[in-house]
């Protein structure tokens, strides 16, 4: 046996969790290894000291000094309250998110018409800065001010100025 | 009424139900802090803390383990942090028991050697404190509390494997540390 598993043996033989051949091995080393014998004599020095320690008394009111603690502690953290009924608040949540995906999921699509004309030159595929980019491209004032108010008016989608 | 019973009526909010769960508990909890600070007030108002601690965790107590187990296990963590803590602003000198004589002579008297007895655990406790949390822990619960291996393993949450290597590990930290202390014959216990 070496003296490293005799350490270990050593330790459990004094919780009591040694099996009896394992003890009688351990009892043979030992009577052979002076080392494993001083390692046993300060293990059981040392566990003895803190197993021996005094016990201490419980100081009085303890109930009324906690009750008081806790309402103080209740009073302070109103989270509190909301822990104790998070649980209960998981359900009607879950019932609100449901009625908001729903009434998403259900409204009419946005037609054409109500479109702006920018949403509507996306939805074609078109680049709505490329159609604005001949505007400030033109060099007379007049002729820019009709492309502006051509491009303006709703009821002529599509249509544009051309000088 | 079991602990489970009085769970549930404190739940909802029975008065005296978690008084009395506090009373079963106290001492316990109480020695089991002490055992970490070795001092009665540090002690006391630790265990309170984890009291109201446990007190505001209710809700969350599932019954899985039992109420003592889930009891134990909130106030080994919140000795943990304090321990935590304490550790950042306090550098413990091992320096000031150097000189304590741990083993007597032959010829020495009954009185002496309970008073050497006594500097013993004192300085057990003072190396104690230099350990790490983790060690500590294990070692307050096993040696200074005495609870079992099957115990530890369901307040820790770690397999009996762990408790055995980890106990064993702090064990041998805490005899290197206190060796220079211990003559031949180990301090003479």
């Amino acid at each position: 046996m070496r003296c490293r598993e005799a350490e270990k043996w050593v330790l459990r033989s004094m919780d009591g969790t040694l099996s009896s051949d394992r003890q009688s091995a351990l009892d043979e080393h030992l009577d052979r290894c002076p080392n494993c014998r001083k390692a046993r004599q300060e293990y059981a020095s040392t566990i003895a000291a803190l197993r021996g320690q005094p016990a201490a008394e419980l100081l009085p009111y303890f109930w009324n000094r906690l009750e008081s603690r806790i309402r103080e502690r209740e009073r302070l953290e109103p989270w509190t309250v909301w822990t104790k009924w998070s649980l209960r608040a998981i359900p009607v949540a879950l019932l609100l998110i449901g009625f908001f995906v729903g009434a998403i999921a259900f409204q009419p699509p946005v037609s054409d018409e109500e479109m702006s004309q920018p949403a509507a030159l996306l939805l074609r595929n078109a680049n709505p800065l490329s159609e604005t980019s001949t505007f400030f491209d033109e060099e007379k004032s007049e002729n820019k001010n009709m492309m502006i108010i051509f491009a303006g008016d709703e009821r002529l989608p599509g249509r544009r100025y051309l000088p | 009424m079991d602990d489970n019973e009085l769970v549930e009526e404190a739940r909802n909010g029975r008065p005296g139900a978690f008084e009395t769960l506090v009373k079963r508990y106290e001492k316990k909890v109480f020695h089991l802090a002490y055992g970490f600070v070795q001092d009665s007030a540090a002690a006391d108002d630790l265990a309170q803390e984890v009291f109201v601690k446990a007190y505001l965790a209710l809700p969350k107590f599932k019954g899985k383990s039992e109420f003592g187990t889930w009891l134990y296990r909130i106030a080994v963590n919140h000795v943990k942090d304090h321990l935590r803590k304490v550790a950042r602003r306090r550098e413990v000198s091992l320096e000031e028991f150097r000189d304590f004589p741990f083993a007597a002579d032959d010829g020495i008297k009954a009185r002496e050697l309970q008073q050497a007895e006594e500097r013993r655990k004192k300085a057990v406790l003072r190396v104690l404190e230099t350990l790490p949390p983790k060690y500590r822990v294990i070692l307050t619960l096993r040696d200074v509390e005495g609870l079992s291996y099957e115990e530890i393993t369901r307040i820790l949450k770690i397999s009996p494997g762990t408790v055995d290597s980890r106990l064993f590990r702090a064990r041998r930290m805490l005899r290197q540390r206190m060796s220079p202390h211990l003559d031949e014959e180990g301090g003479g216990l």
